[in-house]
């Protein structure tokens, strides 16, 4: 990829919180933009599902 | 140190000028310097030449933003100094710029005379390694401004938010793929979902091919009988026909025989006719002839009258009629009352003769019997015999003219009787005849117009094309058992009284065949429906038990969770491509027509406000510091701790350049900065000291490596180390 790994400071950090509308949403681009292993980033996504779903239920 | 030397060679028409670094800047430079000069002393050319040296004109945004990656937001009139100098035809410049790092590295870049690019090495212990545009852009930010208008480009630090915003929509596009490809990837492991879909389909085209095979059956049932009843129907239909016309035929024959053997007779009588006419005539001619020969003066006038009359039944049609025929009867019965009457006188006067002349007649005879005894006498004569002969033949002769009259006028009466008897018997016989048959010589050829126009070859042929045509439904009802005409009405009425015939029932016999053909297409079309299907359901089959010996993807269960993601991945994805951009672009702008009522917009603005504010820290407002809470741009207000808001106009320009630097200068961006600043003499000593620090921080934390800032000082040069502590 072309880009330049962004780097997460904590003043974006906060911004990507205000501007994006619930937790999965953050959680989403946070991890995306770790630039981990995908399948991780999706395992992880998962499991945050799992979770909030027991929670739920 | 920042080590340079270039050649300028300008031509000015009259004389090539060179250009070289001015001596009292020098050619060494601190990495953190500014350079305070009178105008025209090569400050800013040394700008534009390292800009130009660091791939500042290739990687701009403005010169080419698709290209660019990362490109810095260099403002167009300083591209267009930069072009200025290595792209003027009047110029041809030469440099080399050579960066000490902090990390031990030499940053060199190089321009020879007669090339319009510039090249970048990196230098490490004696090697050079070439660094490609693309290859610095990702290490290295250059940033080259001049501060001015700070307040509205203090907007434009959104810039650096729709890079981040690009990014991170970059990312999430990847993530996006990633999650597609895991759903096709699970689509093809063993699919409970699949498997129930082909169970389904496959339940489907079972039904389909039932219902076809229903339908199909029906459809051939129907066609059989429909094609049996039509064989009989039409056998009938043909077999009524045929009799029909192979009477018609008999009786025009007939009718034609009768009307020959009319004719024929007719023809007979005609010819009768004619003949008696003709006799008539002949008798007409004779008395007239006789009338002639005689002269009798009674008679004279009759000839005429008579040739008059008998012109009026020259024909069939003129002899028929009565009043032609007693027309001539009358002047017949004048003349042979003239005749007699001269018969009677004759007969009173020569009564005597007419015996003498008998007995002469007889002597004769018998005399010319024994005319070779000549000479011999005759007794009481005294004559010979010759003599006596020649003597009665003399005697005969004169007596012979007065029978001769009486025998012409006998004559004439015979003629006029046989006339009369031909008028009054003969010729009424025959018109009786006539009215016996029964026929008028007119309607005789009508008849054989009749016998034209209805041809008896036309209705041979027609009757030829029935006889086949019954032939082929006769073959047709023994194939079906029925050779019997009395058994095939019977089945025909047995046949109509079904349902499904009784609409074929009033059908002609081309509609009937239509429909037959229609139906034949309808279960060819049902067959054909019944192969697809069948080679549907094989396929679906054959699917299906593939599909079940295949193993379970890892995530099949998560399936609906990774979807579910996918939607809100999607999401971002807008919102990080268009929606954020959008508010970017309107804040930078100030066009809020369609945001008015989007409320979104206006959380957007407020966090924005807030970030900014962060970006910026502290500003400087008349003579003290404050901590910066939040920029509102759609206000233009600055909103400071412990509650001061001041609106961004009463800010100083000085403090404006500073904050906006400052702001540039903290973006979050890993690469390595080399900054260039022009005209930075709005600020004053306490906000230019403040910027200063800055600097300094950044290059002591590594994340700047050069930083040369400039401006309009008169008369003399300083350039000042801002490495050193009070520089």
């Amino acid at each position: 990829m072309n880009f330049v790994k962004i780097e997460m400071s904590e003043d974006i950090k906060e911004l990507l919180n205000n501007i994006l509308e619930d937790e999965l949403e953050r959680k989403i681009v946070l991890r995306v933009l770790s630039e981990e292993d995908e399948e991780k980033i999706l395992e992880e996504l998962l499991e945050y599902l799992r979770h909030r779903e027991g929670d739920t239920k | 140190m920042i080590e340079y030397d270039y050649i300028l060679e300008r031509n000015e028409g009259d004389e090539i000028r060179i250009f070289k670094p001015n001596e009292k800047i020098g050619k060494k430079l601190p990495n953190l310097v500014l350079i305070e000069a009178p105008n025209d002393s090569g400050k800013s050319t040394l700008l534009n030449m390292i800009a130009v040296g660091f791939y500042g004109l290739r990687n701009s945004m403005n010169k080419n933003p698709k290209k660019a990656i990362n490109p810095e937001n260099i403002i167009p009139s300083l591209i267009e100094d930069m072009r200025h100098l290595v792209c003027d035809e009047n110029q041809k410049l030469e440099f080399k710029i050579a960066i000490d790092t902090p990390d031990g590295e030499i940053l060199i870049t190089e321009k020879k005379k007669d090339k319009k690019e510039p090249v970048v090495y990196r230098e490490k212990n004696g090697k050079r390694f070439p660094i490609a545009p693309e290859r610095f852009n990702k290490e290295y930010r250059l940033i080259y401004d001049i501060p001015d208008r700070p307040r509205e480009r203090l907007k434009e630090i959104i810039d650096e938010l729709d890079r981040l915003y690009r990014d991170i929509a970059v990312h999430i596009g990847d993530f996006r793929d990633y999650l597609n490809n895991t759903l096709i990837e699970i689509k093809k492991y063993r699919d409970p979902e699949q498997i129930a879909k082909l169970e389904e389909r496959i339940k489907k085209y079972k039904d389909y091919i039932t219902k076809e095979e229903e339908k199909y059956k029906g459809k051939k049932a129907l066609l059989g009988e429909l094609e049996k009843y039509g064989a009989l129907r039409f056998f009938v239909k043909y077999y009524i026909k045929y009799e029909e016309i192979k009477v018609r035929i008999n009786k025009i024959k007939k009718s034609q025989k009768k009307v020959n053997k009319k004719k024929k007779e007719y023809e007979m009588i005609l010819n009768n006719i004619n003949s008696l006419i003709k006799n008539i005539l002949e008798s007409k001619d004779k008395i007239i002839k006789y009338i002639n020969e005689w002269k009798y003066p009674e008679l004279e006038p009759e000839k005429y009258k008579l040739e008059d009359a008998v012109s009026r039944i020259s024909d069939i049609d003129s002899i028929s009629d009565i009043n032609n025929r007693i027309f001539v009867e009358q002047t017949l019965r004048r003349i042979e009352r003239i005749v007699n009457d001269i018969i009677d006188e004759r007969e009173k006067i020569l009564k005597k003769e007419f015996v003498e002349l008998e007995i002469i007649k007889k002597l004769l005879e018998v005399l010319r019997e024994y005319l070779s005894y000549g000479d011999i006498e005759v007794p009481g004569t005294s004559k010979t015999l010759n003599d006596y002969f020649e003597e009665l033949k003399k005697e005969f002769s004169a007596k012979e003219t007065v029978q001769k009259e009486y025998e012409t006028l006998k004559g004439i009466e015979k003629e006029i009787s046989n006339i009369l008897y031909i008028l009054n018997k003969s010729i009424p016989l025959i018109i009786s005849n006539l009215k016996k048959l029964g026929i008028q010589y007119k309607e005789l050829s009508e008849v054989e117009e009749y016998k034209d126009s209805t041809s008896i070859d036309e209705l041979e042929k027609t009757k030829e094309s029935i006889e086949n045509k019954l032939e082929e439904y006769s073959i047709k009802c023994k194939k079906y058992g029925f050779d019997d005409i009395k058994d095939i009405h019977s089945e025909i009425y047995k046949l109509e009284k079904e349902d499904y015939i009784k609409e074929y029932a009033d059908l002609n016999e081309k509609e009937f065949i239509r429909e037959i053909k229609e139906l034949k297409k309808s279960i060819q079309k049902s067959y054909e429906n019944i192969i697809m299907y069948k080679a549907l359901l094989d396929s679906e089959k054959k699917k299906y038990e593939k599909l079940k010996t295949l193993p379970e993807h890892k995530y099949l269960k998560d399936r609906e969770k990774i979807e579910k993601l996918l939607t809100v991945v999607q999401k971002i994805e807008r919102k990080f491509k268009r929606t954020f951009p959008t508010y970017n672009s309107k804040l930078k702008s100030l066009d809020l027509k369609i945001l008015k009522d989007d409320e979104t917009f206006y959380r957007y603005n407020d966090h924005i406000g807030k970030y900014l504010g962060k970006k910026l820290k502290v500003i400087k407002y008349v003579d003290n510091q404050y901590e910066v809470e939040k920029i509102d741009l759609l206000m233009n207000t600055l909103y400071l701790k412990g509650g001061k808001i001041i609106n961004m106009k009463f800010l100083g320009t000085g403090h404006t350049q500073e904050a906006y630097i400052n702001t540039i200068l903290s973006k979050d961006d890993p690469r390595k900065i080399i900054a260039l600043f022009d005209e930075i003499s709005e600020m004053d000593e306490d906000t230019l000291s403040s910027v200063i620090q800055k600097i300094r921080e950044l290059y002591f934390e590594g994340k700047l490596i050069a930083c040369v800032m400039v401006q309009k000082r008169d008369k003399e040069v300083v350039v000042k180390d801002l490495e050193k502590e009070g520089y």
